[in-house]
């Protein structure tokens, strides 16, 4: 089992939980700020009132606050009246109220005040009556403080704790269920060594992402163990290949050793020797290229190359070699626009990698005709050829890449099974693609299709 | 003025190679303009009808190998786009077909023997309006493919007909 997945866990719940707090905090501003205005505009609306009922209606100059008895009173209202005139001491008046001075000169100037203290709100007016001016303060108190910020508090707290606990069991459960299939693919592939390569993941998750990830490791093995394959099979074949005339001159010299012999025997043992060991060299030539194809075309030059001309030159090559061989160059589809026959390429390589597939076909079709033809769209050359010869069996067209492979219908035809994977190296260097079908003993086919050359590659 | 050819097609390598015959078959292509039709019903929904576009829907209908083969068909030929192009036939009956002949100027009709595949669940068969017509057809038999070459571009390169 893996760590633990806590970097998830707060990954999945820092925002969430962030953003809760961040409501509760807006809530409760907004309610606190709402009530607030509320209720001065509560006050504001009484004082009016008072101010109309008890100055304009009494003709009474007092200027002492007096508590009016109306019925429609906010709770714990109180009411004062402050005339505006000379004699006017606002720090008195202040003190008496409970309020700071510079309210009532605020007041004066303004026409209309407010004043928050913790336990009171003060709403103050200028109210103009016939025998002069008044100030009408009215004080209600502050409800919403004293009674329901303890209660928004709890409930907020109590909201953010529960979504936090939820979210914890939510964030909790997801993340155990997404981690245990991955930690058991982690598991498994632990377990896949170069032992046990045949092992594959199951791929029943319910998760298609997931399902896409075993499926990958699963395909990324079998290359792995075709890899394998082939490089055991190449080693195995390799020394046996090398070894069969290493055997024959050994024995060879061997015999010829054993005891005194006439002359023209040993130019017979000498014979013998020196094809065998040209064999080897051959063998070792063909191998060497093999790898140097194998790896990165660095050292290799690329230049434009016509196509129809390397395959005239390669016709001639083979025909020269052997007056046996039979390459019949169908030019019916070569287009009207030689550029489109360029090809971006190694001449050197292609001319070994067809010289291969068509002296192949000579080969094993017994020198009969080949099939040459060429043809080009705008981005690709395709090259077909056509034999027929004794072609592959079905089962083993799958090995013929394999070097060293030969067809079990071969045994009477000399060769070393080097050419065709070689042939297709050279082909992928030049990012073409090589597609070999055949049918057994009616022929074979080869098409090869090249990426045509652009100006701007 | 050119004459125009028919070919009725499937969108196959075989009627490529149909197409192939036809143009070895005509020493001076260039006095030619060949009309590859498609039989395809198009579709009743409204919706389909209102986006729908001959170059879209024949992309749809053709394989990348049909385009490479045509492509080097038209290379090899050197003809341009409106010598040699793909269309679709909707038409429902014979005098529609009768029709479109005669709108295209059509002087000849090569026909495949006996190979129509329906690509598509709306793809139809055009032989049968063609007998029918009044337009003299010639028929074509292609050589059987060898089994290696099927679907594979290399069909065109090494096989085709002789048309008399």
């Amino acid at each position: 089992m893996i760590k633990r997945p806590t970097g998830t866990i707060t990954l999945f719940m820092m925002p969430f939980v962030t953003l809760i707090g961040l409501f509760s905090v807006f809530i409760y501003y907004t309610v606190s700020s709402y009530s607030e205005s509320y209720l001065f505009q509560l006050l504001e609306a009484r004082a009016h009132k008072v101010a109309r009922e008890n100055l304009d209606e009494l003709s009474s100059k007092r200027s002492a606050p007096f508590q009016s008895n109306l019925s429609e009173k906010l709770p714990h209202e109180k009411d004062y009246f402050i005339p505006v005139n000379a004699q006017l001491n606002t720090t008195v008046e202040s003190t008496k109220i409970g309020v700071r001075p510079e309210f009532l000169t605020e007041v004066i100037q303004k026409g209309a005040a407010e004043e928050v203290t913790l336990r009171y709100l003060y709403k103050g007016i200028v109210h103009d009556t016939p025998h002069g001016q008044y100030i009408v303060i009215t004080a209600g108190e502050n409800f919403f403080e004293k009674n329901h910020t303890e209660t928004l508090f709890k409930t907020l707290f109590f909201t953010l704790g529960a979504a936090f606990l939820l979210l914890l069991y939510i964030a909790v459960f997801y993340s155990k269920n997404i981690y245990k299939p991955i930690s058991s693919i982690i598991e498994k592939v632990k377990n896949v060594g170069s032992e046990n390569l045949h092992l594959r993941l199951d791929e029943t998750n319910s998760n298609q992402e997931l399902n896409a990830l075993t499926q990958t490791f699963n395909d990324m093995l079998d290359r792995i163990e075709t890899s394998f394959e082939t490089q055991n099979n190449f080693i195995s074949n390799a020394s046996h290949e090398l070894r069969t005339p290493l055997t024959a001159i050994i024995g060879e010299a061997d015999v010829a050793l054993a005891k005194p012999r006439k002359l023209e025997d040993y130019v017979d043992s000498l014979k013998i020797i020196l094809h065998q060991a040209e064999k080897l060299d051959d063998k070792t030539k063909a191998l060497l290229f093999l790898a140097q194809t194998g790896f990165s075309g660095k050292t290799m030059k690329f230049e434009k190359v016509r196509i129809d001309q390397l395959l005239w030159d390669v016709k001639e090559t083979l025909e020269r070699l052997n007056s046996k061989n039979k390459i019949f160059l169908d030019t019916e589809l070569l287009p009207d626009n030689p550029l489109k026959l360029k090809v971006n390429g190694n001449v050197q390589l292609l001319h070994l990698a067809f010289s291969n597939i068509l002296s192949n076909g000579c080969k094993y079709s017994d020198f009969n005709t080949v099939f040459l033809s060429i043809g080009a769209s705008d981005d690709n050359v395709y090259i077909a050829i056509k034999d027929t010869g004794i072609g592959i069996p079905e089962n083993e067209i799958k090995y013929i890449y394999d070097p060293f492979f030969r067809a079990s219908n071969t045994k009477n035809y000399e060769g070393y099974g080097i050419g065709l994977p070689l042939t297709r190296n050279i082909i992928r260097m030049h990012h073409g693609k090589l597609v070999v079908s055949s049918t057994e003993n009616e022929g074979t086919l080869v098409q090869i299709t090249l990426p045509s050359w652009k100006p701007n590659a | 003025m050119k004459k125009t050819l028919l070919l009725p097609t499937d969108f196959s390598l075989k009627s490529l190679q149909l197409l192939k015959s036809v143009l070895q078959a005509h020493k001076s292509i260039e006095d030619y303009r060949i009309l590859m039709v498609h039989g395809f019903y198009p579709s009743d929904s409204i919706r389909d009808l209102l986006f729908f576009s001959k170059a879209k829907q024949i992309d749809e209908l053709t394989t990348p190998e049909f385009r490479e083969g045509f492509k080097i068909l038209q290379n090899k030929f050197n003809l341009h786009d409106q010598d040699i192009q793909l269309d679709l036939f909707s038409g429902i009956n014979r005098n529609a077909f009768q029709q479109y002949l005669e709108v295209n100027e059509i002087e000849k009709v090569y026909l495949n023997q006996g190979s129509f595949q329906a690509i598509h669940s709306q793809s139809f068969d055009l032989t049968p309006y063609v007998l029918k017509s009044k337009v003299p057809f010639t028929w074509v038999e292609l050589e059987p493919n060898m089994r290696e070459s099927e679907g594979k571009i290399a069909s065109i390169l090494l096989h085709s007909a002789t048309i008399n």
